[in-house]
C-alpha cells in the first residue's frame, strides 16, 4: 500500500465521520438549550429594515441590558437599533455586522467592555452557538476561522443529539432571562425586569489583561470610522457602565489615553457610569431596570451635551 | 499547536501529503520541511519563542562539533559544560527564576534581613523542560563518546523540534531518533495504521478520561477540604491519578503513533503503570523517557549506587530533582522526594522491578503500589505542601462523613471510562498500545475505530481548550 492509497482510506473513514456530523446537524436539535444569542437575527432583520437616519448600539450584554432604547429613541427623534448581545462576539464581529448598513445621518453608539479593548478579535465557543442559531451570522466570522465554526456546529449538535437520546436534557429547566423571547422590538433584554439584585459573589471583577488596548483594535475601529464616514454616519465611543465593586479608574484612564492617541475620544466621564452593585443583576455589567435608566439619562445627557448629536425631543430628568 | 484541535486536524493531513508527496524524493528536503512543520506548530503557540528553541538547537549543534574536533580533555569538559550552563541557565531562567529568588528571600528573612530582589513575570515557554534535556542529552553523549556529532544541522535541528514529541516528550536520545533523519525513511503500512489506532486511543485517553476526570479534580482540589468528606478527597485523589495517566499517556500515545505516520518510531514512554507490583517496577513503566534520562545523566554519574546507601543518597537526590523538574514549586519536590522514600524498602530488600507481566493474583501487590502512587500524586496536585497535608489528613479525619459518597463517587460515568480503559489495557498489557491488535474482519475493526471516534467527539469540550497538564512542565 502507497502513502497515497493508505491516506485516502483514512479519508474515507473521516468521510463516514463527516457524514454523522452531516446528519446530526441536519436533522439534530440546537447544540444549546439557551436560545438568547438567537435574537441576533431578529436584530440583523431591524437593522436591515431600518431606514436611515437611524441610531446603532454596538457592544456587549452591558448595552443590551443597561440601554432604554425607547427613551433614547424620544430623545434623539430617531429609531434605534440595539445591535448589542454578548462581550465574546468580540469587536470584530461587532463591525462586521453593521459596516455596511449604515447610512446618512446614523449614530453609532460603541459601549465595549474593556475585553472589547483589550482582545477585540474573538475566536470561541460563543461564535460556535451563534451560527448555530443564525446560520447567516457566519459572513461576520473571519473567513479562516470559519472552518472551526462550522465544525463546531456539527459537534454541538451530535453532543446535543446524545443529551436528547440519553435524557441529559429532559429536566433542565429553561432559562427566564438569557432567552431569545426576553428583548424588546428594538433589542434591548427586558426578561429581567422585576427581578432582584443576585447574590453579590456572582459579581466578577475586571480581568486585567495586558495591554489594557490591543494593536489589533485599531484597525477594526479604523474600518468602523471609514465606512461610517463613507456613508455620513457618526460614531460616538461611550463607557459600559460598571459596578462600583468593580471599577477601576487607572484601567479606564490607560484605555483613554491609548485610544486618545489614535484620535479617538471617548464621551462623557467614565465615573459617570459607576454605579452601586445593587442596580445590578447578575453582573458587573448587567443593569436592572432601574439602574438602567440612570444609564440611559446619563448617556442623552452626554450625548445632547457634545454637540455631536442633535437632541430633539423627551429628555429624560 | 494542540493535538485535539482543529488546526491539527488540517495540520496533520496536509504535512502528510507534502512530505510523502512533494519531498519524498530528497532526504534533505523532506528533513528541512520536517523543520518547517515543526517550527510552524510550536510557533502557533507563540513564534516569539521559536528563538530560545534555535537559540538552544544551534548551539548544542556547534558544541557537539567543537567536541568532535578537540581531543583535550580539559577543552573537552569546558565545551560540556558550556552546553550545560546554556540548556540549564535557559531553564533556570525561564521556569526557575522566581522559585529562587522567593526561596533565597525567605532564608535572608529568617535571618532577620528584609530582602528586596525583583520577581519577573515571565511566561514559561512550553515544553522548554524536554527539549532542552533532548539537546543536553546530545552533546553529553557526544561528550562521553557514546555517539558520533552530526554535521548536519537541519537533521540535528529538526531532532530537537520534531514536532510530535517537541513539546512533552517522549525525550529522545540522540542515538535513537538522530540517526532516523541521516537514514532515508520508507513508508511502511503497517506501522502508519498502527500509528493512527495509537493516535486514536491516545484521544480517547485524553479527552475522554482525562479531561471527563478533570472537573471533578479541580472542584475538590478548589474546595475547603476541612468540610469535605474523606471519601470525596480520596476519590479527588483517585481521579487525579486517572486524569493525569490518561492525559500524559495519552499525548504519548498521540506523539509516538504520529511519529510513525511519518517513518519514525520513538522510544515507549509508558506501560501501564498502574499495573505495577512495586515502586521500582513503577518507574520502569512510567515516563520511561525521563526516568532513564535521570538515571542515565544524573543517578549513575553520582556514582556509589553499589552500595545501600549511595543507592539511597542516589535515588533521593535524583528523585529530588526529577520533582523540581516538574515544577518551581516545593509540593513537586515533595513529590520526588516521596517517591524516594518509597524505594527506601526495596533498597533494603535489594527488590528488583518484575520483569513479568502483572496476573491477577498479583492485585495486593498493584493495589498497594497504586495507593502509594496515590498519596504522591495529592502533593503534586495541591498548590502547597501545607494543604497538600491538609487534603491528607481530612481524607482520614473526614472519613466517616457523608458514607453515602462512596455510591455517588463510583457511579459517576467517568469511573465507566476508567473502568473501561483499565479492562482494554488489561487485556493489552503485553503490547506496546491497548489497540495494537484488533479483530482480522475490517467491518468489526472500523466499527470499534467509529464507536471510539463518536466517543471522543461526544467528549469534545468546545468551550475550553484541551490543554495537556505537562505542557506546564
Amino acid at each position: 500500500m502507497t502513502p497515497a492509497t493508505f491516506f485516502f482510506r483514512a479519508v474515507g473513514f473521516a468521510s463516514i465521520v463527516l457524514v454523522i456530523l452531516l446528519l446530526c446537524a441536519w436533522f439534530g436539535p440546537h447544540g444549546s438549550r439557551v436560545d438568547y444569542l438567537e435574537v441576533a437575527g431578529a436584530k440583523q432583520e431591524r437593522l436591515k429594515t431600518t431606514s436611515s437616519p437611524k441610531v446603532i448600539i454596538v457592544g456587549g450584554s452591558n448595552a443590551t441590558f443597561g440601554i432604554d432604547s425607547e427613551v433614547l429613541e424620544n430623545a434623539l427623534c430617531m429609531p434605534v437599533v440595539n445591535m448589542s448581545l454578548h462581550a465574546s462576539l468580540g469587536f470584530r464581529f461587532m463591525v462586521d455586522e453593521v459596516k455596511n448598513s449604515l447610512g446618512k445621518g446614523d449614530l453609532v453608539i460603541v459601549s465595549l467592555e474593556h475585553s472589547g479593548y483589550s482582545t477585540p478579535e474573538k475566536d470561541n465557543d460563543i461564535h460556535i452557538i451563534t451560527v448555530d442559531r443564525v446560520p447567516s451570522a457566519i459572513r461576520f466570522i473571519p473567513w479562516y476561522s470559519r472552518p472551526r465554526v462550522l465544525m463546531g456546529v456539527m459537534l454541538m449538535r451530535m453532543q446535543a443529539v446524545y443529551k436528547v437520546v440519553t435524557g441529559v436534557w429532559k429536566d433542565a429547566s429553561e432559562d427566564k432571562v438569557y432567552r431569545a423571547s426576553g428583548f424588546n422590538e428594538r433589542g434591548d433584554i427586558v426578561s429581567h425586569f422585576g427581578l432582584p439584585h443576585r447574590d453579590p459573589a456572582r459579581i466578577e471583577h475586571v480581568a486585567y489583561a495586558t495591554p489594557a488596548v490591543s494593536d489589533d483594535f485599531f484597525p477594526i475601529a479604523n474600518e468602523l470610522l471609514e465606512s461610517a464616514k463613507n456613508s455620513g454616519a457618526e460614531v460616538v465611543w461611550t463607557w459600559p457602565v460598571i459596578a462600583n465593586s468593580s471599577f477601576r479608574q487607572g484601567r479606564n484612564d490607560t484605555i483613554a489615553q491609548r485610544i486618545g492617541s489614535h484620535d479617538i475620544q471617548m464621551l462623557g466621564k467614565s465615573i459617570d457610569l459607576v454605579l452601586p452593585d445593587t442596580a445590578f443583576y447578575d453582573t458587573h455589567y448587567h443593569l436592572r431596570a432601574t439602574g438602567r435608566q440612570l444609564r440611559t439619562r446619563q448617556l442623552i445627557k452626554d450625548l445632547c451635551g457634545s454637540g455631536k448629536v442633535k437632541c430633539c425631543g423627551d429628555r429624560p430628568e | 499547536m494542540l493535538f485535539p484541535s482543529f488546526a491539527f486536524l488540517v495540520f496533520l493531513p496536509l504535512v502528510y501529503w507534502l512530505y510523502w508527496y512533494v519531498f519524498p524524493s530528497s532526504l534533505r528536503l523532506q528533513n528541512a520541511f520536517m523543520l518547517l512543520a515543526s517550527f510552524v506548530f510550536y510557533g502557533w503557540w507563540d513564534w516569539r519563542f521559536l528563538s530560545l528553541l534555535i537559540f538552544s538547537s544551534f548551539a548544542d549543534f556547534f558544541i557537539g562539533w567543537a567536541l568532535a574536533n578537540t581531543t583535550t580533555v580539559s577543552k573537552r569538559k569546558a565545551y560540556v559544560w558550556l552546553s550545560l550552563v546554556i540548556n540549564l541557565g535557559l531553564l533556570a531562567t525561564f521556569k526557575y527564576f522566581n522559585f529562587f529568588v522567593d526561596g533565597l528571600s525567605d532564608i535572608l528573612l529568617t535571618f532577620g534581613m528584609e530582602p528586596d530582589f525583583p520577581t519577573v513575570g515571565i511566561l514559561l515557554p512550553i515544553g522548554i523542560s524536554f527539549y532542552t534535556f533532548q539537546s543536553l542529552s546530545y552533546t553529553i553523549d557526544v561528550y562521553r563518546g557514546q555517539i558520533k556529532p552530526t554535521h548536519n544541522g537541519v537533521a540535528f535541528l529538526a531532532f530537537v523540534s520534531f514536532f510530535p514529541q517537541l513539546v512533552a516528550g517522549p525525550i529522545e536520545r540522540a542515538a535513537s531518533l538522530l540517526p532516523q533523519f541521516l537514514a532515508p525513511r520508507k513508508f511502511d503500512v503497517e506501522q502508519a495504521k498502527d500509528g493512527l489506532r495509537q493516535m486514536l486511543w491516545g484521544f480517547f485517553k485524553k479527552i475522554v478520561v482525562a479531561d471527563g476526570c478533570a472537573s471533578i479534580v479541580n472542584g475538590i482540589f478548589a474546595g475547603d477540604v476541612s468540610q469535605t468528606p474523606g471519601i470525596t478527597l480520596f476519590f479527588g485523589a483517585f481521579f487525579f491519578a486517572f486524569q493525569i495517566y490518561g492525559d500524559f499517556s495519552g499525548y504519548s500515545d498521540i506523539a509516538i503513533g504520529c511519529a510513525r505516520l511519518f517513518g519514525f518510531k520513538l522510544s515507549r514512554n509508558f506501560a501501564y503503570p498502574y499495573f505495577s507490583r512495586n515502586i521500582t517496577e513503577f518507574w520502569r513503566r512510567w515516563h520511561i523517557s525521563l526516568s532513564t534520562w535521570f538515571r542515565d545523566y544524573v543517578y549513575l554519574p553520582l556514582g556509589g549506587w553499589r552500595t545501600k546507601t549511595g543507592r539511597f543518597r542516589n535515588i533521593m537526590i535524583t528523585f529530588g530533582i526529577s520533582g523540581l523538574w516538574h515544577g518551581a514549586n516545593w509540593t513537586f519536590v515533595t513529590w520526588g522526594i516521596l517517591h524516594g522514600s518509597y524505594y527506601i524498602p526495596d533498597i533494603f530488600r535489594n527488590a528488583k522491578a518484575r520483569r513479568d507481566e502483572p496476573s491477577l493474583k498479583d492485585w495486593p501487590q498493584m493495589l498497594t503500589t497504586f495507593l502509594l502512587v496515590l498519596v504522591a500524586w495529592v502533593f503534586f496536585r495541591s498548590s502547597s505542601v501545607h494543604t497538600a497535608v491538609a487534603y491528607l489528613y481530612y481524607s482520614v479525619a473526614n472519613i466517616a462523613m457523608s458514607p453515602g459518597a462512596l455510591l455517588v463517587w463510583t457511579l459517576r460515568s467517568e469511573m465507566g471510562w476508567i473502568l473501561l480503559m483499565l479492562v482494554v489495557e488489561w487485556f493489552a498489557r503485553k503490547q506496546e498500545h491497548a489497540l495494537r491488535i484488533m479483530p482480522a474482519a475490517m467491518a468489526l475493526r472500523w466499527a470499534i475505530y467509529l464507536l471510539i471516534t463518536i466517543e471522543i467527539m461526544l467528549h469534545t469540550d468546545l468551550q475550553t481548550s484541551h490543554e495537556f497538564i505537562y505542557f506546564q512542565f
